[in-house]
């Protein structure tokens, strides 16, 4: 596990759930991508610093991007430390994110003492950025985010943004002006809102090697954003991905045929993560065998729902008289490893399942 | 390895006006239950000091330079900190130079004999048997400055327990300084310090109580 | 007859530390030399105006000071030693009030305690007509978060109106012991009550968001 990859391997690491998920590219010749952060429960560390530095990769040198799909703590836990620790990398987020509303409502949270869940990850990540003299990117529908032109040897890479789409960034204004404080209200932590329409979808080009990562982007019955607006687009990037980071948890909402039809491979190599919030899991089964239905190689970082942990007996009695309902929160946590080497053709994906990762075909439903 | 009786108390140094923390102020600012206020048990309220409990969870008593909140419900811990971050955001201009983060934790020990060993572990009656008949420890108290982050120190001090027989008690004392008492010009710092402290200060303290415990 | 002032100030320092002492005899000449503060009152007191003292019982003044004896320092925490280690921070050397109070020495008063399982930070995340849906998060991060539908029956009348999405709450399960020592299985819920947005802590918040704007080269 603790070998990184060759120069001319492509790697894809997805870690999760931590609350939101974590994905590593080796896009190769040391050039390394982040994007999302969560916390690996054992060690209370991000997974892609702790991963990165076990298989000793210099994070000041070698990340290059970081790009955060997500704006809410619960999904970028602990990117505050990547940024700062990955010094030379360029920070991305959702174009619409840092307008002078949405930093206020980060100070504001940030600086209140009794108040720190949900907004302080991006506060940490704007000081480190304001410390550091590095200038955010945004990203937006058909939008470049980075490029390598091959020079030495090094095949070339283009990272694009395939959303927020311009009505989505629209919408995502008006969702976040809900959430700014405001005079003489009570305090409060900051839930994340839903859907997700700051959501940034990634599709990378290395070599002859495509990857579409979906994030959490899920369907509008609008077509002015959502995946229908990237299928139907014009100015997407050409090309057919081999893997497909499913978006959204695998969700029902989050599925558009059209997505398998025209942007990916027959069988792709397709992976997620699961999501528990009370009573609702994801994927449900129904999800896990549309997934099926669709690729053989499909897999997910930990089993959806796992069965709660007893607590003491007179915890339970309470905990019983109190709710309706109580369910473990965070499935197990784990680690699914892709690598491809970049000259062998055709594309031959190596997988490698750590801790609770497993495929969809073993999973137990 | 949790305390058998756990108490928390914060102490802020500086200058105040004791008549105005009354349980009605706090009930009229939502710091605590309106009931909570009907219902407190006030000793006090004088231009020079006040003092009462609400509900079964909070002991305050304020001078003209000290204002001191104390609970010894594991539960209202956070609510402890809350109430007195909520009074400071309310008053931020109070000047107010000094904090106290302070933890008194009282473990049983198994027998005597136990008892003893961990009280030989701190202060060994050798050195003492040649001067005393039957020496024995009362109290040891330490003190580490701390060299980075607010100016202060930590002192901690072990004795036995009279709450508890037999057992030992162990205090805590988080001490931080911002500005000399004089010099405090409001208190929003001294805030930003305790949000930022209170729970590693906690922490650290069941640390050091577990290191001398076993 | 009237005593002479500084023979009043003896008397009263006689007396207040008989009142203070564990056991001492204050007619007894040899005892006197005994008296040993009581742990629960270990202040002295410096008379530094003149006093109207008739006797410790009544209501009457003076002023005082917190001071420490020189070389003693006291990590007591009903003092909390925070402050009275050193002279220098001596606060009300030159700022004591006219009219102060008489301290009398209280006992310690037993207070009820609780001892926690397990104790939880909660969010609310959503609303229902008769619960709500909240993550709970273990404080002491010895079990994985949790989420439930805690019914709204469990919540005190006063915290019910604090309910709202992303209002915060304790919640702990533990053992309550009472000062007369008996002992309970306790579950405590308390919503957090901190004060509303004011306009000063949102503009500062705004004046930061426009510096760092400006130098993330933003605006």
């Amino acid at each position: 596990m603790l070998t990184p990859p060759l120069n001319e391997e492509v790697e894809i690491s997805i870690f999760g759930p931590g609350y939101g998920e974590c994905i590593l590219i080796h896009i190769g010749f040391n050039d390394w991508i982040i994007i999302d952060s969560c916390i690996n429960p054992s060690s209370k560390e991000p997974c892609a610093v702790e991963y990165l530095s076990n298989i000793g990769v210099p994070l000041d040198t070698d990340v290059k991007l970081i790009i955060a799909t997500h704006w809410h703590d619960d999904h970028i836990r602990g990117i505050g430390k990547i940024v700062s620790t990955c010094s030379n990398a360029t920070f991305v987020c959702s174009d619409g994110l840092l307008t002078k509303e949405f930093v206020t409502f980060i100070k504001a949270y940030g600086a209140r003492p009794g108040l720190t869940e949900g907004v302080n990850e991006f506060d940490i990540v704007l000081k480190s950025l304001e410390t550091s003299h590095r200038t955010p990117k945004y990203a937006s529908a058909e939008k470049a985010l980075w490029k390598r032109n091959g020079p030495n040897g090094k095949p070339p890479c283009c990272i694009t943004a395939l959303s927020p789409a311009d009505f989505a960034i629209h919408l995502s204004k008006i969702q976040l002006k809900e959430l700014f404080p405001q005079e003489n209200t009570t305090k409060r932590d900051v839930v994340a809102p839903q859907p997700n329409n700051v959501a940034v979808v990634i599709w990378i080009e290395v070599g002859d090697i495509y990857l579409l990562l979906g994030s959490d982007l899920e369907n509008s019955p609008d077509k002015r954003h959502g995946w229908a607006a990237i299928v139907d687009s014009n100015l997407r990037p050409e090309g057919i991905a081999s893997v497909f980071k499913i978006p959204h948890h695998g969700s029902k909402n989050a599925d558009l045929p059209e997505v398998w039809e025209k942007m990916l491979i027959k069988n792709p190599l397709a992976v997620m993560t699961p999501f528990s919030k009370g009573n609702v899991s994801l994927p449900t089964l129904e999800d896990i065998n549309r997934i099926k239905s669709q690729t053989s190689e499909g897999y997910i970082t930990a089993p959806p729902r796992v069965k709660r942990v007893k607590k003491p007996k007179i915890v339970e009695q309470f905990v019983k008289g109190a709710t309706k309902s109580i369910y473990q929160a965070n499935s197990f946590f784990g680690h699914a490893r892709f690598r491809a080497d970049l000259k062998s053709l055709p594309i031959d994906w190596k997988t490698e399942l750590f801790q609770s990762a497993t495929s969809l075909n073993s999973l137990k439903v | 390895m949790k305390a058998d009786l756990s108490g928390i108390n914060i102490v802020i140094l500086g200058s105040f006006n004791p008549k105005i923390f009354q349980p009605a102020w706090f009930a009229a600012n939502e710091l605590i239950r309106k009931l909570e206020a009907e219902e407190a048990d006030t000793e006090i309220i004088h231009n020079d000091i006040s003092i009462f409990r609400i509900g079964n969870w909070l002991r305050l008593e304020v001078t003209r330079d000290r204002f001191h909140a104390s609970t010894e419900q594991e539960a209202y811990f956070e609510v402890l900190v809350d109430f007195v971050l909520g009074t400071f955001s309310l008053l931020s201009h109070t000047p107010a130079g000094i904090l106290g983060i302070n933890t008194s934790m009282h473990y049983r020990i198994k027998n005597e004999k136990l008892w003893h060993k961990i009280g030989d572990k701190l202060a060994p009656k050798e050195p003492w048997k040649s001067l005393m008949r039957t020496p024995g420890l009362t109290r040891v108290e330490m003190q580490d400055i701390r060299i980075d982050g607010p100016k202060g120190y930590l002192r901690v001090r072990v004795e036995p327990s009279i709450r508890i027989t037999p057992g030992i008690a162990i205090n805590t004392n988080d001490h931080y300084e911002v500005d000399g008492p004089k010099n405090a010009t409001g208190c929003s710092k001294l805030m930003e310090i305790l949000n930022a402290n209170w729970k590693s200060s906690i922490y650290n303290a069941g640390n050091i109580a577990k290191t001398i415990i076993t | 007859m009237q005593l002479a002032k500084s023979e009043q100030y003896d008397q009263y320092d006689q007396e207040r530390l008989s009142i203070a002492s564990d056991n001492s005899n204050i007619n007894d000449p040899e005892e006197k030399e005994k008296i040993i503060p009581s742990l629960y009152m270990d202040r002295k007191w410096e008379v530094i105006t003149n006093p109207d003292v008739t006797s410790y019982g009544q209501v009457s003044f003076q002023d005082c000071k917190f001071i420490v004896p020189q070389g003693e320092a006291s990590v007591d925490n009903k003092i909390n030693s925070t402050y009275i280690d050193d002279d220098k921070f001596n606060l009300l050397q030159k700022e004591i009030p006219e009219s102060p109070v008489v301290w009398y020495p209280l006992k310690h008063q037993r207070t009820t305690m609780f001892t926690s399982f397990i104790k939880w930070r909660g969010v609310v995340l959503k609303i229902y007509k008769d619960c709500f849906l909240c993550r709970l998060v273990d404080q002491d991060g010895n079990s994985p978060d949790e989420e439930a539908e805690i019914l709204l029956s469990e919540i005190s009348d006063e915290d019910l109106q604090l309910i709202d999405i992303g209002a915060v709450f304790y919640w702990s399960i533990g053992y309550q012991t009472n000062p007369s020592g008996s002992r309970t299985r306790s579950s405590i819920i308390r919503f957090r009550r901190l004060p509303v947005w004011r306009s000063e802590e949102l503009s500062e918040a705004q004046k930061k968001a426009e510096k760092t704007l400006i130098a993330l080269g933003i605006a």
